[in-house]
């Protein structure tokens, strides 16, 4: 389900160059940066609520592809659609220092924990992101491409939440390998 | 953000990074402080501050990387609609019992029936001796132990289920297999027996009588192999456990363990317990709980944690068992998550901190008699992802019968078939469980495995109250109170001695009233003696005998 009022701020593809050798290793980054309401809903008092209801995770998927075009609609996917979770899960904290009872902790798609220093924070650690994909020349082919990649990213109803899906693509870059 | 960090201070002489806050005790006023739990060198500490007896620095994890690993899987659980002391505000340790902000329901209730005890262990906390001043002997009657279990059982929404008979010695009660009977009778489906296996080991046939009354299992303290890790019973539990072969009781193997004392035999118990593994289901290390004033210096001699466990496991085996092997406990929610959505009906979960426990499935290969890990053929965070995901589509409202057909298909990718066990269908079994609630297979799964846990209680030195708060192993005390198993124990003072006093009698009013000595039961070591019954390299559970057969006893 297309969810309308939450949209990608900034989404775009970059290289740190524009020719690259078969042999050569290349990376793409991915940055994005999610608005609207789903970046809105997650906020210190939401969590306090759904807590309460035992809705206590809120699992974020992004699936990013990274291809190149291929003339009109078609493509060839240099990186095939990778399935990335980021994941915040909603606990009571003993934190003295801390002014509120319910925090959260994020982990990110590489499994690694976090514990935000505030609320802006932890939107920033679940819906901003810059993903890096190395690749080597041989990975792209011989000869000049345009390469954009794609990223959609899907969550779950939630007692703050409704269900929702959005799509994006990233600005194209061109890149010649030989 | 590559560490779990309220904020990064990192000072140059100490290095430490902070990791998080939370409160925890004085442990010689027991006044609530302020705690940090910080990384140095890789492993996690605690320090807090009371202004009166100063600083106190504990070693809380013995693995940053494994503290990390194991933090992902946080996750609360439903706690109890039926609290016993309802409260506005939390106010941990204080007032256990439970109240409405405890975390957890009850994963394992205990009762204690006596504190008396066969043997006089120089680290245990828990068994009453005479000619100490505010000693009592504790010993509720039938119709207290009947009403600690309707307690337990009216715990809501999941009631408790779940009991563990403890001690002292419960076998010094003539009338333990009443006791059994009454658990069951109160629709206690487990019922385990906190034991030495002394008793067993001197009367065979008490297994079978115990077995006969309901016992599930045995749950047999077991701290090494030779005689000098085990004084405790390393003579009498070989017999024991064939007394529990005979019964058809399974056994669970409970290790304390204590640096410098038996931490270098816990891949010996391990190879022990395969040996045995007919009838041994589990092992149990419990890293040791520091009760007591203790200097710093000596605690640093004892401590261990969950972490240094496992890698003494995985040296002690060759790796066979790797630390990558280990989950922690709360690892598990997200398959009753799934099941609870699934059903819409609440699930017993088992919500407890991620740095309380641990554990892993193990089989061993019949050709190459090598242990299997669970983990070696089911990936198991994939799978547990998967249940994640499909439990969310459950939540937003993919209809069952789609989700249904999502499991059916998909289960069979997280696992390596070539790898599994030979006749075992862990795919069916998933399936089976989750979608069928058929529990029969995971019946059959336990007969094959055998369970490896780790489970460490807490003490005043590395107290934490976030942990504290999610405890799942209570005690049922007779004013039917439900108290977490760390402030029971850890606290003495506020709960287990007040207990045993109101509901206990002195040791001469014992004595005048069962017309009995308290050192009569003492054990006299009457098998250990008595090694004429064994043939050499045949008695005990020394190395040696582990590895040529199974003991079989007398």
């Amino acid at each position: 389900m297309t969810d309308p009022s939450t949209y990608f701020q900034h989404l775009s593809l970059s290289t740190e160059k524009d020719r690259v050798s078969l042999d050569e290793p290349i990376s793409f980054e991915v940055k994005f940066s999610i608005s609207g309401s789903l970046r809105d809903s997650f906020r210190q008092e939401a969590w306090e609520s759904a807590y309460n209801k035992h809705d206590n995770t809120l699992r974020v998927r992004y699936d990013v592809e990274i291809y190149r075009k291929a003339g009109g609609i078609l493509k060839s996917s240099i990186v095939k659609p990778k399935k990335l979770w980021r994941k915040a899960t909603l606990y009571w904290s003993r934190n003295p220092e801390l002014p509120y009872r319910i925090w959260a902790m994020i982990i990110d798609e590489n499994g690694r924990p976090s514990l935000p220093g505030d609320e802006e924070e932890a939107k920033r650690s679940l819906f901003d992101g810059n993903l890096k994909f190395g690749l080597l020349g041989s990975d792209i082919g011989r000869g000049k491409h345009t390469i954009q990649a794609q990223l959609r990213t899907r969550w779950g109803k939630h007692s703050y939440l409704d269900q929702g899906d959005l799509r994006g693509s990233t600005n194209k870059i061109s890149l010649e390998c030989s | 953000m590559a560490v779990i960090q309220l904020n990064t201070k990192t000072e140059s002489l100490t290095k430490k990074t902070l990791i998080r806050h939370t409160q925890s005790i004085c442990p010689e006023c027991n006044k609530i402080l302020p705690a940090d739990v910080f990384e140095r060198d890789g492993k996690v500490f605690m320090s807090k501050v009371c202004s009166e007896h100063g600083e106190i620095e504990e070693l809380y994890y013995g693995s940053y990387k494994m503290y990390q690993k194991f933090s992902t899987y946080w996750v609360d659980g439903k706690g109890t609609h039926a609290p016993n002391v309802p409260m506005e505000k939390c106010a941990c340790p204080t007032n256990c019992g439970l109240c409405s902000n405890h975390l957890s329901h009850t994963g394992l209730g205990n009762i204690i029936v006596t504190n008396r005890c066969d043997l006089t262990c120089w680290y245990c906390f828990f068994y009453v001796k005479k000619g100490l001043e505010g000693s009592y002997v504790y010993e509720p009657d039938l119709d207290q132990v009947r009403e600690m279990a309707r307690t337990l059982k009216g715990q809501r929404p999941v009631p408790g289920n779940s009991i563990q008979i403890t001690g002292g010695e419960p076998t010094l009660r003539e009338d333990l297999p009443e006791i059994v009977r009454i658990l069951k009778s109160e629709g206690i489906e487990h019922v385990q027996l906190n034991t030495n296996g002394i008793s067993l080991a001197l009367k065979p046939e008490l297994a079978k009588t115990l077995r006969e009354a309901g016992v599930s299992n045995l749950y047999m303290s077991f701290d090494g192999v030779t005689p000098k890790t085990n004084p405790k019973n390393h003579w009498e539990a070989p017999l024991a456990i064939d007394a529990c072969r005979k019964a058809g009781l399974g056994v669970v193997l409970v290790p304390t363990v204590i640096k410098s004392i038996n931490d270098h035999e816990l891949g010996d118990i391990l190879n022990f317990a395969r040996s045995n593994l007919d009838i041994v289901r589990a092992i149990s290390y419990q890293p040791v709980s520091l009760t007591g004033r203790m200097k710093k210096q000596e605690r640093e001699k004892y401590r261990i944690t969950i972490p240094d466990c496992i890698d003494r496991i995985e040296e002690q085996t060759n790796g066979e068992l790797t630390s990558d092997d280990w989950f922690p406990v709360p690892s598990c929610s997200p398959i009753t998550n799934f099941v609870e959505v699934f059903t819409k009906k609440p699930q017993y979960e088992l919500s407890i901190h991620f740095a309380c426990g641990a554990g892993t499935y193990v089989f061993e290969d019949k050709d190459t008699r090598k242990l299997i890990p669970m983990s070696s053929f089911v990936d198991l965070p994939g799978l547990l992802e998967f249940f994640e995901e499909k439990t969310d589509e459950l939540n937003s409202g993919t209809r069952k019968f789609i989700v249904s057909a999502k499991v059916m298909t998909k289960v069979s990718s997280f696992i390596n078939k070539k790898k599994q066990p030979a006749g075992l269908d862990m795919t069916k079994l998933f399936v089976s469980a989750v979608l069928r609630h058929d529990y029969s297979s995971i019946g059959q799964f336990h007969l094959r495995s055998m369970f490896l846990g780790m489970m460490h209680f807490q003490d005043k030195y590395n107290q934490d109250e976030e942990r504290l708060q999610r405890c799942d192993i209570h005690y049922v005390t007779p004013d039917l109170r439900i108290i977490p198993f760390c402030s029971f124990n850890v606290i003495p003072e506020w709960y287990r001695d007040r207990i045993q006093k109101k509901y206990g009698m002195t040791v001469p009013e014992w004595e005048k009233l069962s017309g009995e000595k308290l050192e009569a039961k003492l054990y006299k070591g009457t098998l250990r003696r008595g090694q004429l019954l064994h043939k050499a390299g045949e008695a005990g559970c020394a190395t040696q005998a582990v590895h040529i057969e199974p003991i079989t006893g007398t």
